[in-house]
């Protein structure tokens, strides 16, 4: 039996919306997660996340079933969260937005302060990773991609992503530990 | 291998990453050296902290809403696309029946118009023939 990402893809080139459901069902959340650690915004990732189910929607009949749809996937999310942070790197508004959700969620959870904090630490210090080492340590932390695939979405070697992973971990030590000024 | 080679090689020996000969390496430095051990705890206790990071939720309705609209855009690309295409079919009969008009006036085969003009008289064929000169009997 062939991978079930491809035979999904298959069905939607041929018009099949159920199969673009059960795709968007199987990826919704990590895309989801993945994007709101890049960009900090609920909201964005969400806009994000749909971005990319419509553009994966429209390259299906495209899709070279040789490839890996996870990747090509992962590639596309990545490529949109790093346009969006150029954007709103441009535009000068990311901290603000930051500290906009940040209230929303503590409104929420009020009781949940020390996991709060945890959260906004990690976060604030992945925030001041490179994007490709972020993405690189997201993949690989929290979807368990291997360094093939990781080198896969962003364009580099395997042993670049060996390197950025490395890089990535020192620097969120530090950033941690209280070493590195934020 | 000394300390400074294996920190480097921590974060691929974490991941299962490395090849097997430095891997084999890394490890028998492991077991003497309570430093990079240490290191490597912490290390782990990073991914440890990355992967329990809250999860951000998705709306419930969100793989039904986005189906839903995908299906209306495609539905409404299909039409636009018919629409097109009946444009196109309508225009290639214009052109079909103008091409065979020219066509037909330069064929030798094509009957002449006094071979059909023999139209009662005062209708408008006749009318027309006679405008043209060649009605029978002129």
């Amino acid at each position: 039996m062939g991978d079930p990402d491809i035979e999904l893809l298959r069905a939607i080139a041929g018009g099949d919306h159920l199969a673009f459901k059960r795709l968007v069902e199987r990826y919704q959340s990590r895309l989801l997660n993945f994007l709101y650690r890049h960009v900090r915004d609920r909201q964005a990732a969400e806009d994000l996340t749909q971005e990319v189910f419509l553009k994966v929607y429209q390259a299906a009949p495209r899709f070279e079933p040789r490839a890996n749809v996870r990747t090509w996937i992962f590639t596309i999310a990545y490529n949109l969260a790093v346009n969006e942070l150029r954007r709103r790197r441009r535009r000068g508004f990311f901290g603000l937005l930051a500290h906009e959700d940040r209230q929303r969620f503590t409104a929420e959870a009020p009781e949940a302060g020390d996991r709060l904090e945890f959260e906004e630490t990690m976060t604030e210090a992945l925030g001041l990773l490179p994007d490709n080492q972020r993405a690189a340590l997201l993949l690989r932390a929290r979807d368990e991609l291997s360094y093939q695939e990781i080198g896969e979405i962003l364009g580099v070697s395997r042993s670049s992503v060996e390197s950025l992973l490395f890089r990535a971990r020192e620097r969120l030590r530090r950033l941690l530990r209280g070493q590195e000024a934020r | 291998m000394r300390c400074v080679d294996v920190k480097k090689r921590l974060s691929a020996y974490l991941d299962q990453e490395l090849e097997s000969a430095p891997e084999g390496l890394v490890r028998e430095h492991l077991a003497r050296c309570g430093a990079c051990r240490d290191d490597l705890t912490e290390l782990q206790g990073l991914d440890i902290r990355l992967q329990t990071l809250p999860e951000v939720r998705m709306d419930p309705e969100f793989a039904e809403t986005l189906t839903v609209r995908v299906c209306k855009d495609s539905l409404a690309a299909d039409r636009s696309r018919l629409g097109r295409a009946g444009h196109l079919a309508r225009l290639t009969s214009l052109l079909e029946t103008l091409f065979d008009l020219v066509e037909a006036s330069r064929s030798p085969r094509t009957l002449s118009l006094d071979e059909f003009s023999d139209f009662p008289p005062l209708s408008m064929g006749y009318v027309y023939c006679r405008l043209l000169g060649q009605c029978r009997g002129d």
